[in-house]
């Protein structure tokens, strides 16, 4: 009798932890579910207030549009902004990473005078809000003659990844045990050798977490792009599509399509890349 | 002579050479702080348009015309409440659902997925489905109220005073809760757990175990969340650039600094601004280091 008492207590706070879950992910979900849905959705069927919460209908209309740049989206080169994107993201993800892996060993492995001090100082970093270095970064960008250009966002999505990537390689750093460096020391390797042959490799899953990171991070940034690029063909896919917004007339089923795409590359790396992420994240925030 | 000088031993040379692997990130991290830092500083007290050529002293009229600004006053009264009440937001619901994925559980890893969910995707795509969401036209929000009875007629979510803000303090905590989820469940699995054996055995309720063991093993992890939160929450911009443009009372000093710089064209009103901001961010910066201080000593 109690055996069985037990067992249909622990059954009913089994299934009761489950509905608090499910409905906790359903509300939390709910407005990625809602972009979806509306991009899929029809122009006549898109302004009316006789909705249904399911997915009604398949219509890809709106995603033909974005992509190929017809009708309301005539004046977006969609296709040009995802290049765009990927270039600048890619190639200051690789530069911050060779530069936070040095900095996160040394910090890591090394002793001198304020070593931590600095290791804090560049936490500091990590908190500055970006809205204060960009118009000095603009004024800088435009003195350089690099306005409008993909360099410049280069350049400033380097700074922004920098501070946090230090401090998640160097958290990965202090994990790794020092005998395997020790080791190649003896054998006459240099300690910049050391690095790039011994704990570049052990620390991948860091460097995975740590790119995947920055990769993320640059993806969605409004500010520089929404201040360093006018020109149609150098935007961002992050801000490329917000000029369809226009009040009343705003075409929603085209916005919420070209919103998909440009979540599509960052969701696909978080699913491949997430293991090696929430360990970096948890890491860098944690050990201070 | 040269006894005098010590030969440096094989350990110290190391270091030496260690050191130098954080010159590059030292000088890019100068670049990015001292100069806008100074740049923003010596600005704010020049007059200077884009339209003009030169810079013209004019000591702290800047300042004046930032402070006289009907929406300076609202702009920090509201950085406040979003960063406090944000901040309380993540933590708490961040902290809530570190609990339940604790838990072992079938389907663990897809669930941990659909909750990072709102922290992945870019944010101008999930602010644009807010703002869809939100319209006070054909939004589903005002659909499903006014289908459950529960509004009569359609709310203009994002235009008006304090719904505004509600919306977007909503908002705000619903993209920042999953960094803080994160970092609490990693402080979570860390708690050995021959702790919660032990206060089984002792009969210990589930309250009184979250309360005498769970909070306590975190306060580390708590400390630096709850201080990270609010600082990124004092940070924020895009929430509110995107779903408001600072409209319906709800600007931020950042969004205003934004809007000063870039829409007015007033670089110099701007720069006044970027540095009050400084000095208020100062303030949380010190408290973090007095905390870690303390933290150390202990």
């Amino acid at each position: 009798m109690t055996l069985n008492k037990n067992k249909l207590k622990k059954t009913s706070s089994k299934v009761l932890f489950f509905a608090v879950l499910i409905l906790l992910i359903v509300l939390i979900d709910f407005p990625i579910y809602w972009m979806v849905k509306s991009s899929l959705t029809s122009v006549d069927k898109m302004m009316t207030r006789d909705v249904s919460l399911g997915i009604t209908e398949l219509d890809f209309s709106s995603y033909k549009n974005i992509w190929n740049g017809t009708d309301y989206a005539s004046q977006l080169k969609f296709k040009d902004y995802l290049i765009n994107s990927l270039i600048v993201v890619l190639t200051s993800s690789g530069i911050s990473i060779a530069i936070a892996t040095l900095a996160g060993y040394s910090l890591s492995r090394f002793k001198y005078k304020h070593r931590d001090s600095i290791a804090q100082g560049i936490l500091y970093v990590y908190m500055f809000p970006q809205m204060i270095l960009t118009t000095p970064m603009l004024m800088l960008v435009i003195k350089l003659g690099l306005y409008n250009s993909l360099l410049s966002l280069i350049l400033v999505y380097c700074t922004f990844s920098l501070p946090y990537s230090i401090w998640m390689m160097r958290s990965y750093f202090n994990v790794l045990p020092k005998e395997l460096e020790e080791a190649a020391m003896m054998d006459g390797c240099s300690k910049l050798k050391a690095v790039w042959k011994i704990m570049f490799p052990l620390a991948l899953p860091g460097v995975v977490a740590t790119v995947t990171y920055s990769f993320i991070i640059g993806w969605s940034n409004v500010i520089y792009p929404l201040t360093f690029i006018t020109d149609e063909s150098k935007k961002m896919v992050s801000i490329g599509f917000l000029s369809l917004i226009s009040g009343d007339m705003t075409p929603w089923n085209g916005v919420m399509a070209a919103a998909t795409i440009s979540a599509i590359p960052v969701v696909i790396l978080f699913m491949f890349f997430q293991r090696y992420l929430i360990g970096g994240l948890a890491a860098g925030g944690v050990k201070s | 002579m040269p006894i005098l000088r010590r030969k440096l031993t094989l350990e110290e040379k190391d270091n030496a050479i260690g050191r130098r692997f954080l010159y590059p990130a030292l000088f890019v991290l100068l670049c990015i702080i001292a100069f806008p830092v100074i740049y923003s500083f010596t600005l704010s007290f020049f007059r200077w348009r884009p339209t003009e050529v030169g810079h013209r002293f004019v000591g702290l009229k800047n300042y004046f015309d930032v402070y006289k600004d009907d929406r300076f006053v609202v702009s920090i009264f509201n950085t406040f409440i979003y960063a406090f009440v944000g901040a309380c937001g993540k933590i708490v619901l961040g902290m809530g659902l570190a609990l339940l994925l604790n838990k072992k559980f079938p389907g663990r890893a897809i669930a941990r997925t659909l909750l990072m969910l709102p922290w992945i995707i870019p944010v101008t795509a999930s602010l644009t489905a807010w703002n869809w969401m939100f319209d006070g036209m054909y939004g589903v929000i005002n659909i499903v109220l006014s289908r459950m009875g529960l509004i009569s007629t359609y709310i203009n979510f994002l235009g008006e005073k304090g719904v505004a803000l509600a919306c977007v303090l909503m908002v705000g905590i619903w993209m920042g809760y999953p960094q803080m989820m994160m970092m609490l469940l990693a402080g979570l699995q860390a708690i050995p757990g021959d702790l919660y054996e032990a206060a089984e055995v002792e009969g210990a309720g589930k309250l009184r175990v979250f309360f005498s063991i769970t909070i306590p093993s975190l306060s580390g992890v708590l400390k630096t969340s709850i201080i990270l939160s609010i600082i990124w929450t004092f940070n924020a911009f895009n929430v509110i650039w995107l779903l408001t443009r600072g409209g319906s009372s709800t600007h931020i000093m950042n969004t205003l600094a934004y809007e000063f710089s870039f829409i007015n064209m007033r670089y110099d009103k701007g720069a006044a601004m970027s540095v009050t901001i400084l000095f208020f961010l100062a303030i949380f910066l010190y408290i973090h280091t007095k905390m870690q201080r303390e933290d150390s000593l202990q």
